[in-house]
């Protein structure tokens, strides 16, 4: 069968145009590069005097060894970093549990906003830090164990513990917060007197 | 025609799904026996463990592993992945039925499981492995077990060590010691000899003991009677018995229900404690709410805006005390205290009340002396209120400048043996008629 397209007369036929202009595309003019050069070279900046030199002196090998050393440590930093990063998601193991979760959390910052949380002196609350550090342990020992024990409902019942645990702590803190701010108002009072 | 196939496709749709839904229950048990041994170590997992008492003088074990499967296959690949190791090290056995699950997910009707060396079992469900232990007694037993029970019914000689998890506890009576770790845990324990318990938002009812020592966090304790009991606390509730000689309480925001107690040393922040008769107490408190029936001596290392409450007791000692508010219904012999803005109300004295001695400032005492009653009086005092005038001294020094006292008295033919009242205040109120 004929093709249609081929048929149809064509007023500029593209291909026969390259095909003859073959020879005029493929020159390539030479170009001069020093006189291009001489052109550029007074409208670039002036380069330093002088530049970041590294001397490795006599210690070359030493030198070596201790930036090998240093790439090992900062890899092994990261590997573990990664390693650490890789969470165990809620979702994918108690979907249920998991919208529960996102409003304790909401909760959580909430609170953590009103106490403005980031500016607290951990020192000064030396005890309920320690608190929040211990339980941040428990609650990763309970998501280490997830994946195998997602369908234990005691497990479940610990997870949501550490939440409403966590907002207790909040709590405390606040309370301690109060009593500390009252107690500074109480001396203060006492040296005026 | 076409109702017809709708018809037929519905029938096959319903075949699938009852198909999909089909379940059949399997079990499969291992039992292993042993030569009797002064130690036996249990670890389980994934249902309750249960320890009883041998007849045969053996060690005997019995797993049983109980689920739901979809699929025979898929039942039979569990069913030879379940094992329990179980071996003799020198004089003791150990047993593990840990089935080695390392992924279990179960997410509607769907179920997977990926065992230790990677094998896939699917739609398992109600997965349950019972173990029952029966050991003669031993010296020493071990149990282990995370989110179910662990009920250990047999007399442990020497030791009996639980480490519990999310666990329903019951324990029977043992006649040796008791060494407990126990997180998210509840139930019983019965009687013991000495104790050793780590708790941690668990709630457990122990019986009897002879000497316990406790760390406790958010947990609900109940304790029978104990010769000696000291506690780590942060933030329990605790139902003692009578304990007979020593108690040591270092807690923070706790409630305690004591019965009678020997010689206690308490430190305190925001606790609550009551209680029935004590001897002697030290306390170094601050905001503690205090209430006893009667005491011996109770002596304040420190006290910071307490309030005590005491029926009888016999002394009153605060070598530092700020904003607190004691309480006694008698006071037998004497009272102490290095005061500031404190108030002490004191109903009635004893008759060997021999002491009153009090430096303060902004302090009010409120302690009415019969009109019978000597006493000797030597005060210094700025601002300072007293019920007392020259006239009801026999033989006095009343000296009154400005807003500066000085009193120096006696009445009622006091001799050396008498009260003796010393006051060195700055704007307090002090009452002592009745």
């Amino acid at each position: 069968m004929p093709d249609k397209h081929h048929d149809k007369q064509d007023p500029f036929d593209l291909e026969q145009f390259v095909k003859d202009q073959q020879p005029v595309f493929n020159q390539v003019e030479q170009l001069d590069e020093n006189a291009l050069w001489k052109r550029i070279q007074p409208h670039t900046p002036k380069s330093p005097d002088r530049g970041w030199k590294i001397e490795l002196g006599n210690y070359w090998k030493w030198s070596i060894a201790a930036s090998i050393l240093l790439l090992v440590t900062i890899g092994f930093y990261f590997g573990q970093q990664i390693g650490s990063a890789k969470q165990i998601a809620l979702a994918d193991y108690l979907p249920d549990l998991q919208e529960e979760a996102e409003s304790y959390q909401q909760l959580i910052l909430q609170k953590q906003e009103d106490l403005n949380f980031s500016e607290i002196n951990p020192q000064l609350y030396q005890e309920i830090f320690e608190e929040f550090k211990f339980l941040e342990q428990l609650y990763q020992e309970m998501m280490e164990e997830l994946p195998a024990f997602s369908d234990q409902e005691k497990l479940i019942q610990s997870l949501k513990k550490y939440y409403e645990r966590k907002l207790f702590l909040l709590e405390k803190l606040n309370r301690e917060i109060e009593k500390n701010k009252k107690q500074q108002n109480e001396e203060e009072n006492a040296t005026l007197m | 025609m076409k109702r017809k196939t709708q018809h037929l496709c519905s029938l096959i749709f319903m075949a699938l799904l009852a198909s999909s839904f089909q379940v059949q229950a399997q079990q499969h048990v291992i039992k292993e026996t042993f030569d009797a041994a002064s130690e036996v170590n249990i670890r389980h997992r994934r249902g309750p463990l249960n320890v009883a008492p041998s007849e045969d003088g053996k060690i005997h074990f019995e797993a049983e592993i109980s689920f739901d499967a979809k699929d025979k296959a898929e039942a039979q690949k569990l069913i030879k992945a379940f094992s329990v190791k179980a071996g003799k090290v020198g004089d003791r056995i150990d047993i593990d039925s840990n089935l080695g699950i390392k992924n279990f997910t179960v997410i509607g009707n769907r179920s997977t499981m990926v065992m230790g060396d990677g094998t896939k079992i699917k739609g398992i469900r109600n997965l349950k492995v019972y173990l029952t232990v029966k050991v003669p007694d031993v010296k020493r037993l071990k149990v282990d077990n995370r989110y179910n029970e662990i009920n250990v019914f047999v007399d442990v000689k020497n030791q009996l060590r639980v480490d519990a998890y999310s666990a329903e506890l019951r324990i029977g009576n043992i006649s040796g010691d008791l060494a407990m770790s126990a997180k998210y845990s509840n139930g019983t324990v019965r009687d013991f000899k000495d104790g050793d318990i780590e708790l941690y938002e668990s709630k457990i009812n122990f019986g009897n003991a002879q000497n316990v020592a406790m760390n406790t966090k958010y947990s609900q304790i109940e304790l029978g009677s104990m010769e000696s009991f000291k506690t780590e606390s942060y933030e329990n509730k605790f139902k003692l018995g009578d304990i007979r000689n020593s108690v040591e309480v270092n807690d923070k925001y706790s409630t305690f229900y004591f019965s009678n107690l020997g010689d206690a040393n308490f430190s305190l922040y925001e606790t609550e404690m009551k209680g029935g008769l004590a001897k002697d107490m030290k306390i170094s408190s601050k905001y503690t709410d205090l209430e006893w029936t009667a005491a011996g001596a109770i002596s304040f290392t420190s006290s910071y805006e307490d309030a005590l409450t005491v029926g009888k007791a016999r002394s009153l000692g605060a070598m530092e005390s700020k904003y607190s508010k004691f309480k006694f219904s008698t006071l037998e012999e004497s009272l102490e205290i290095n005061s500031y803005e404190d108030d002490i109300w004191i109903s009635a004295t004893g008759t060997k009340m021999d002491l009153i001695k009090i430096k303060g400032k902004y302090t009010t005492l409120d302690c009415p002396l019969s009109s019978t009653m000597p006493f000797k009086i030597d005060m210094k005092a700025k601002y300072t209120s007293i019920d007392l005038t020259a006239e009801d001294l026999d033989f006095t020094k009343f000296v009154e400048k400005g807003d500066n006292k000085e009193i120096s008295g006696s009445r009622n033919k006091a001799s050396d043996q008498s009260l003796k009242i010393a006051i060195d205040c700055y704007d307090c109120k002090i009452k002592l008629k009745g």
